[in-house]
């Protein structure tokens, strides 16, 4: 048997896979008709290209782990509008849930579980008769939306926000999923516990009255309870855990990983369902967000100052400009319309 | 749909294309881990890994060389980070190169399998040293030019065509054994 040199292999390597050049084809072809001895390695080679298999199929794996990366990916940036991982039939997607068993355990009514580190898991059912899909509600900015779940659980969705629902939902316990913010008026069922999974914090409870305002853009996440009693663990960390009493509302800062309670007047945290835009002490950063989610246009802070502001107050049903004119009335800012989006600047008084 | 086109939908924020562009390289990708010698599990999670950077970084996302080749290397920089190892590839003498292959001696169950070119081929590259083996693999089975294998493997693309040229000899050596 001849070697050839390293080019020659290449290039018939190259002719194989198809990306040899035109030249380079009409090359080879010659070579082969002239050299025996080319030709005699150009039929070895081709044989060996032509011994390839198929990489085995992973089709199954792949949807699952890429069922698994979506969920990591939905935590980390919550999107405008869900859209899962191509439908896989068996395969259900379950949180793993930190002391769950333990926090049933100790409260027989009503159980928050938070995690800033939630982990997902892709389990595949072993009847697998539960499909993936998720039956999805979406409200855009400035809309807000009924929702009556099969169970007749009842759900106010605020505005830019999302609330899946899992196919299983029913099944052995009701689980939502939720980007933005909502209010739950949860029907009492011991047997099937209600899970409001967000991005940080995984909200469980048996039947009861509470919002959960979890926007990704936000700086806390935020879980009020007006009925029961709840048990809230971050951080996967027992000795963090609070218990919640009526009244009272966790305050979870994503920068310091810490949470304070305090008590909350109830029209504060859910005024929005009658369309009151409420600012409960809201930093500036903060009360923009809500108000571009509110009307559904850009707002932008000017001044850095601005930033370590707080704002608090209560506006019933008002138009954007009339808004920022009592704003204005009672604090030292003023505000313009810039290229489709309103602009504020101003210092704190 | 072509690499170009969906890393264009990607940059645009579409999550449809980017979980096409996921499956189109899964079983690729966890093949090339198996070559490196990653446990099943690592590969999953390196590879989901390479997905999750790619997405959070897709706004900003220039991949100036084949897509390919950007997927293939981030998978193999996060193996080597999870093994905390730097891996270095190195062309062995020849000498050291096929030490446990009688290239001369064919052996009664090769005789059996003469017809069966496949699993023959199969052996031979089992027989290849270790790097030898993995240059052979992700151009035979995957299909990447010896610039890009060059790339992803952080060698220079000479010491790539060394290891095919040597893998070729060898496998032809031991096919005419068979012949």
């Amino acid at each position: 048997m001849a070697y050839m040199d390293e080019h020659h292999y290449l290039l018939i390597i190259a002719y194989l896979e198809g990306r040899s050049t035109e030249t380079e084809t009409q090359y080879l072809l010659q070579k082969v008709q002239e050299e025996p001895t080319f030709s005699e390695a150009f039929e070895d080679i081709a044989e060996i290209w032509s011994a390839r298999k198929p990489l085995p199929d992973k089709g199954g794996e792949a949807h699952d782990v890429l069922a698994g990366l979506n969920l990591k990916i939905d935590e980390l940036e919550p999107r405008e509008s869900f859209t899962h991982a191509p439908e896989t039939p068996g395969i259900k997607r379950t949180a793993t849930i930190v002391n769950l068993r333990r926090a049933i355990a100790i409260a027989a009514a009503l159980v928050i579980m938070a995690g800033a580190f939630w982990v997902y898991k892709v389990n595949r059912n072993s009847n697998g008769n539960t499909g993936a899909s998720l039956a999805e509600t979406h409200t855009g900015v400035g809309q807000k939306r009924k929702i009556k779940l099969p169970d007749g659980t009842e759900v106010m969705l605020n505005s830019s926000s999302s609330l899946q629902v899992a196919t299983a939902f029913g099944n052995d316990k009701r689980e939502v999923y939720l980007q933005g913010e909502a209010w739950f008026d949860v029907k009492r069922d011991p047997q099937k516990p209600f899970i409001v999974h967000t991005a940080q914090v995984a909200t469980q409870v048996l039947g009861t009255h509470f919002n959960v305002s979890a926007y990704q853009t936000d700086s806390n996440i935020v879980v009020s309870l007006v009925q029961g009693k709840v048990q809230v663990d971050m951080d996967n960390d027992p000795a963090k855990r609070v218990i919640l009493d009526p009244g009272k509302q966790m305050t979870y800062s994503k920068k310091s990983k810490t949470a304070k309670v305090t008590e909350f007047v109830t029209d504060d945290i859910t005024g929005w369902k009658e369309n009151k835009l409420v600012f409960d002490y809201d930093s500036w950063p903060d009360a923009a967000k809500k108000l571009s989610r509110w009307y559904g246009v850009p707002v932008e802070l000017k001044n850095g100052e601005l930033l370590r502001c707080k704002l608090k107050g209560t506006f019933d049903n008002m138009p954007l400009a009339k808004v920022l004119q009592q704003i204005s009335m009672v604090s030292d800012i003023s505000w313009k319309t810039e290229d489709k989006k309103v602009v504020i600047s101003g210092k704190c008084n | 749909m072509e690499d170009i086109d969906l890393i264009a939908r990607i940059n645009a924020n579409d999550r449809e294309a980017f979980n096409a562009l996921f499956l189109k390289y899964y079983a690729l990708l966890i093949d090339f881990c198996k070559y490196m010698g990653a446990k099943p599990e690592d590969g999953k999670d390196v590879i989901a890994d390479v997905f999750l950077d790619l997405w959070v970084k897709r706004e900003k996302l220039q991949i100036n060389s084949s897509l390919k080749s950007y997927l293939y290397g981030a998978v193999r920089n996060k193996l080597f980070t999870l093994s905390g190892k730097a891996m270095q590839m190195q062309l062995l003498p020849e000498e050291h190169a096929y030490n446990h292959a009688a290239a001369d001696e064919l052996r009664p169950d090769e005789i059996l399998l003469r017809k069966d070119r496949k699993m023959l081929i199969e052996r031979f590259i089992n027989e290849l040293p270790e790097q030898g083996k993995v240059i052979f693999l992700m151009s035979w089975q995957h299909q990447l030019d010896h610039h890009e294998i060059a790339q992803i493997l952080n060698i220079s693309p000479n010491t790539v065509k060394t290891h095919l040229y040597r893998a070729l000899n060898y496998f032809r050596k031991r096919i005419l054994f068979v012949k």
